[in-house]
């Protein structure tokens, strides 16, 4: 408890402890409300005897009877603050200190006849092993990744980056569950300003719990309206710590295995650690890819919805026949149609994602065979907007980050009823407007559609290609001009 | 949220000219040019542009006079308060007239090729829009969209000059056939496709650079738009011959509108969409300058509430004019007071200044 | 205050929603006119013939065409009335070609093209003019071609023909309009004939400002996109090179001159009466693909067949330049250059009166490079 900087939670009012010990004892049951888990043991030594009180969800027996316990029985007329060998100690009068104490896993020694009491740190970890994160696998590079304890987290974050520059500063966050959470930068390459604005954020947060890093970036976004996501989040510790030797600020909270990372912009969600794993030129095609794909998760539906019911003099003869052909049975508009679709399409991915993945293969097997196959015998869609549909939902799971990829395919419901009321106009006209906000945008103070516009050519050479290495910047987010 | 303006850089200055130059004019551009000054129209535009370029250098020097003032602030220090507001409000109303007629020929343009029968009110609406959520920001914000949207010349000058495949430099001879003052009637209706480049009275105090630099950068977005009109009235006036043209109000689109590729058929109906994006970057820059005047006239730090004043009385104007006459009337209403705005009032600005400064003794 | 407005805005917007989209055409509704036919009735009107393309009942069967004709004062009556004959909604946004009957390109056929020049929904780069002998719905009869729709079969045949440089470049609406509006420049469009069931390529018909003035035949037809400077992949023409022998098979040469650059020479002088000329010296480089002869192509064979064919063919060229002389078409676009190079004496001339007096004096010359495998 003595580490942090900030507490923005509030504690119980203080209350001293008093030299009775049975009234301390119960002072303590009363604060926990006499739940059950909370144990205590007497401990009788030569000199002095008291009472150990310990909720059992929280400590580790070995580390009680080891540290405490044992030096106890075995003391030669120490004194009591030389005894315990617990790495965390504390002297303490104030008995809502102590309550705190046990429920962060630690004990608390009352002695008989003395006011003062001892918290004394054995915590539990019952944390599981350091696993590849399954959402977000590489092919290449290290195959380790965050846990849901921050200590481990910073651990692995620190042995990525062996700098003495590495500043970690806790804050503990909810006024009914606090919690720790961990900002982490260099010091000699995040930007002041920017470390600032992260803090006096995180300061300004007041909630009663955090549940998950999925709390702090709501709180923390710069336009909580937007449909873009301003948080890239990572559970890849060399993907953080890649980002952190970029300049940005990385957020860990105690019990969630992502990591947030700040100022977020736009394509940093098209990129993957996998692009600086393979050869340049593999990653430049990729990221090409990635960026055509950019353009059909949400656009697709919308031009050819403009283009079946407003334009199709761009179709050449043949294909004008094609599609014509498909669409001579279906007794939708396109519009109809498209939603349709996307909407069987949004609730096999749904279900999908909540089954065990053997029923998950069901659900794919009804969704693409027989939903598919049977909604076009029916007459009730066509199978080019089948095919328009499908591209475009293999096209937004191309995008590397889940947020991002949720955000555009709800971005493409606006566009195509756009296109369906006005045709090419009305996406350009979506478009302009998406563009507009992407460009208003702002991370954390920096233009969230950097490079772009800004523009930085030379940063480019990092945005939709990958340069070789020895060709790019040496500092990427070198503190600068930027507007 | 705070109003702070950041200064925009030079590329950013560059760019937002040539945004706001490169309007509607230039895909009638062609066809007025045929009409005055045949094979010559490119001579007619690079006189243009050189007329331009001296309204430039003579608003650059008002500019230079004043460091760190605006226009508005300008009116205010040299006329006083009240003769001051009146030359405001003149700007004012000339940058909401404009942005009104540039938003009203995009709209009938878009309506002759690709709405037919969606009504006017709607599309203007659609404009209005995208153009206010665009004004009300920042001068930087507006300057990285400018930026973006001018990736989308690319594919409009790769339309364009694939029309050059069917080009016969032989309807652009004789050069000369209409005569010197034919040729200058024809850079005079350039000059009002090149408007746009006057928002630098506004925003040159918000751009980073010495003054120097800054006429630099303004002179080269200039001759960026001088040149691309030159390219765009040589192309068309090399594929359609001049007895066409004078039945072609827009040569450019109908040019687009032979392109064929593998999978799209029709150019024109790709190209109108892009244009048209492009041609909000013009829009926004007039509503951006109108609303900077009203808020220095109501003495306001923020342009921003009067954003979508200024956008209700551009709709309202565009909306006024039923008939292609009333359009026309409009049309020629503005380039009148382009005249005036453009090169009338810096001239008087210009020539009091110096007055000022003498009798002051105060170089400013 | 912003907000208000905007959601003002967003009410606004989706009210236009509610109230409909005014230009949408859904694609299914649409029934395609892909060949278009005009004719002039006896009583003056405007006889409209057009194939239709009927979309396929099933997903896997493919389209199928209907033929039907109208008539009104002109094309775009004539459609509305046929409108009143078919089912559904008929579209000329996809149409391949406008062919016109001669009798009614003869007296003129702007108002026939107007609307295509006018509806932008209307395509122009890929629509294609063609005259035909007698009246263009003799052409519609019957409406396949063997497996083929009528219009997918006229499109193979002239598509295949350009490539074989009888029409060439391709005159499309779009250059046909320019054309027409040129004073110094006429065109010459494909000249279809019906005869008994089959339909066939006579040539090119020559047009003199908007009305059609004569024809060439399929050979000079060549001969013409070749004086044009132009080709397409292949030029073949055959002659008779060795008279020696009587038996008509023997003694020809087939050279294909659209495998190599031409080299093409326009020159349009005016002399100091006043007075046109113009020299066409074209360069045409042969690869040659039969050769019945019976002689074996050394280098002094070559030289002289070079000279015999180059003879002959300067004799076809001028025969070609004085028949579309003759029918005052100036295809080759002498006009052109005199506005543009000598803009003095075009403006005291009269083209549709001067162009017959013009002086060509052309001459080709062939350069046999290849012989094939053989020599």
């Amino acid at each position: 408890m003595t580490s942090e900087s900030r507490v923005t939670y509030m504690p119980a009012t203080a209350q001293t402890s008093t030299s009775s010990l049975s009234s301390n004892v119960k002072y303590i049951e009363e604060a926990l409300f006499n739940t059950n888990d909370l144990k205590q043991r007497t401990l009788r030594g030569p000199n002095t005897s008291g009472t150990l009180l310990y909720l059992e969800s929280l400590v580790d027996p070995m580390l009680i009877e080891r540290n405490i316990i044992i030096p106890f029985k075995h003391q030669e007329h120490k004194e009591l603050d030389e005894l315990f060998t617990t790495l965390e100690y504390e002297q303490q009068t104030d008995l809502s200190k102590g309550v705190d104490g046990l429920i962060q896993g630690s004990c608390v020694y009352f002695q008989e006849g003395k006011p003062e009491f001892y918290i004394l740190a054995a915590p539990a970890k019952y944390d599981r092993s350091i696993t590849e994160p399954e959402n977000e696998g590489i092919i290449r590079g290290p195959h380790n990744g965050f846990i849901e304890s921050l200590t481990v987290n910073l651990h692995l974050i620190r042995k990525a980056i062996n700098a003495s520059d590495l500043i970690v500063k806790y804050y503990t966050l909810g006024s009914t569950a606090p919690r720790r959470v961990a900002l982490i930068y260099l010091h000699s390459l995040a930007q002041p300003e920017t470390v600032q604005k992260v803090e006096s954020r995180l300061e300004s947060i007041s909630i009663d719990s955090v549940i998950s890093t999925g709390f702090l970036q709501e709180n923390m976004e710069d336009n909580p309206y937007s449909i873009f996501p301003q948080h890239l989040n990572s559970e890849r510790p060399d993907h953080v710590s890649s980002y952190l030797l970029t300049g940005k600020i990385a957020i860990l909270l105690e019990g969630d295995p992502t990591a947030l990372i700040v100022p977020a912009s736009f394509f940093a969600f098209y990129q993957t650690p996998d692009d600086y794993n393979n050869r340049w030129m593999i990653a430049s095609f990729v990221r090409i890819i990635r960026l055509i794909s950019f353009i059909t998760a949400f656009q697709l539906p919308a031009i050819y919805i403009a283009t079946v019911s407003f334009h199709s003099n761009v179709l050449p003869l043949q294909l004008f026949f094609t599609v014509q052909g498909s669409l001579t049975r279906v007794p939708f508009p396109p519009l109809v149609e498209a939603m349709l679709l996307e909407l069987i399409f949004e609730l096999l991915r749904e279900a999908g994602l909540r089954l065990p993945s053997r029923v998950g293969q069901t659900i794919g097997i009804v969704g693409g065979l027989v939903i598919g196959d049977a909604i076009v015998k029916a007459g009730l869609v066509s199978y080019t907007m089948i095919i328009v549909v499908a591209l475009t939902a293999i096209s937004s799971f191309l995008i590397p980050s889940n947020e991002m990829s949720s955000s555009m395919r709800i971005l493409r419901f606006p566009l195509m009823i756009m296109a369906s009321m006005f045709g090419f106009i009305g996406i350009s006209f979506g478009l302009t407007i998406m563009f507009i906000h992407l460009c208003k945008l702002e991370s954390f103070g920096k233009p969230y559609f950097s490079p772009l516009a800004p523009l930085k050519f030379k940063k480019l050479k990092d945005t939709f290609v990958r340069f070789p290495i020895w060709n790019l910047w040496k500092k990427p987010d070198s503190p600068g001009k930027g507007n | 949220m705070t109003q702070k303006e950041k200064m925009i850089s030079r590329d950013q200055l560059f760019l937002f000219i040539i945004q706001a130059q490169i309007g509607v004019g230039v895909l009638s551009l062609p066809y007025k040019l045929n009409n005055s000054a045949k094979g010559g129209g490119g001579l007619s535009v690079l006189i243009a542009g050189m007329t331009t370029q001296m309204i430039i250098i003579l608003m650059w020097a008002i500019m230079k006079k004043f460091p760190g003032l605006n226009l508005y602030t300008i009116c205010l220090k040299l006329f006083g308060k009240f003769i001051g507001r009146i030359f405001i409000i003149a700007y004012t109303g000339y940058f909401v007239l404009l942005g009104a007629n540039i938003m009203l020929s995009a709209v009938e343009l878009l309506h002759r090729w690709l709405l037919q029968s969606t009504p006017r009110w709607v599309s203007l609406a659609l404009f209005s829009i995208m153009t206010l959520y665009l004004a009300r920001e920042k001068l930087t914000v507006l300057a990285r969209f400018y930026t973006l949207a001018t990736f989308l010349f690319i594919p409009l000058i790769l339309l364009i000059s694939y029309g050059l495949t069917q080009a016969h430099m032989e309807y652009m001879f004789p050069l000369m056939e209409k005569g010197i003052v034919n040729i200058i009637k024809g850079a005079r209706e350039t000059t009002i496709s090149m408007y746009g480049f006057e928002l630098m009275l506004i925003i040159y105090p918000f751009s980073q650079g010495t003054d120097k630099q800054k006429l630099l950068s303004i002179s080269l977005a200039n001759l960026f738009v001088t040149l691309f009109y030159v390219f765009v009235v040589a192309t068309c006036l090399t594929v359609f011959n001049s007895e066409q043209l004078k039945y072609i109000p827009e040569p450019v689109i109908y040019l687009v509108k032979s392109l064929n590729f593998y999978i799209v058929d029709r150019a024109d109906i790709l190209f109108l969409p892009i244009w048209a994006i492009t041609l909000v970057c013009s829009i926004v820059s007039y509503c951006y300058g109108a609303a900077i005047g009203m808020s220095i006239l109501f003495g306001k730090k923020e342009h921003k509430p009067f954003s979508p004043l200024v956008k209700v009385l551009t709709f309202s104007i565009a909306l006024a004019p039923m008939t292609p006459a009333a359009v026309h009337k409009l049309d020629k209403i503005s380039e009148y007071t382009a005249y005036l705005f453009l090169a009338g009032l810096p001239l008087i600005i210009y020539i009091f200044s110096l007055f000022m400064s003498k009798k002051t003794g105060d170089p400013a | 205050m912003t907000r208000r407005i905007s959601k003002m805005l967003i009410v606004l917007l989706l009210s236009a929603c509610l109230t409909g989209c005014w230009d949408r055409e859904y694609l299914k509704d649409l029934h395609l006119a892909y060949t278009a036919g005009f004719d002039l009735t006896e009583d003056g009107m405007i006889k409209e013939t057009t194939e239709l393309i009927i979309p396929p009942e099933s997903e896997q069967s493919t389209t199928k065409n209907e033929v039907h004709s109208s008539v009104g004062f002109t094309p775009r009556s004539a459609s509305d009335n046929l409108r009143t004959k078919v089912r559904g909604n008929i579209r000329f946004n996809k149409n391949g070609f406008v062919i016109i009957g001669k009798p009614l390109a003869q007296k003129g056929i702007s108002p026939i093209m107007d609307v295509n020049f006018r509806d932008p929904s209307n395509p122009t780069s890929t629509v294609r003019l063609i005259i035909t002998d007698t009246n263009s719905s003799d052409l519609f009869e019957p409406k396949m071609v063997g497996e083929l729709k009528l219009g997918e079969f006229i499109n193979d045949k002239i598509k295949s023909l350009e490539q074989m440089s009888v029409f060439f470049p391709a005159e499309t609406v779009d250059t046909v309009f320019r054309a027409m509006m040129d004073p110094g420049q006429d065109f010459a469009v494909p000249f279809l004939s019906k005869e008994g069931d089959n339909i066939i390529a006579k040539g090119v018909a020559l047009f003199h400002d908007e009305y059609y003035s004569g024809m060439l035949d399929y050979e000079k037809s060549v001969m013409l996109v070749l004086l044009k400077g132009k080709k397409g992949n292949n030029a073949r023409i055959t002659k008779r090179v060795d008279t020696e022998t009587g038996q008509k098979d023997r003694g020809t040469i087939t050279i294909n001159v659209g495998r190599k650059r031409i080299k093409r020479k326009f020159d349009v002088k005016v002399n100091d009466k006043g007075e046109v000329e113009v020299d066409l010296k074209l360069n045409l480089q042969a690869v040659v693909e039969e050769y019945t002869g019976g002689r074996k192509l050394d280098e002094p064979e070559i030289k002289k067949i070079n000279q015999d064919l180059s003879e002959m063919l300067t004799k076809d060229a001028e025969t070609v330049l004085h028949e579309i002389q003759k029918a005052n078409s100036d295809v080759l676009g002498v006009g052109r250059k005199l506005i543009a190079y000598h803009n003095k004496e075009w403006k005291t001339m009269n083209w549709s009166e001067d162009y017959r007096k013009v002086r060509f004096r052309p001459q080709v010359e062939v350069n046999i490079v290849d012989t094939g495998i053989l020599q």
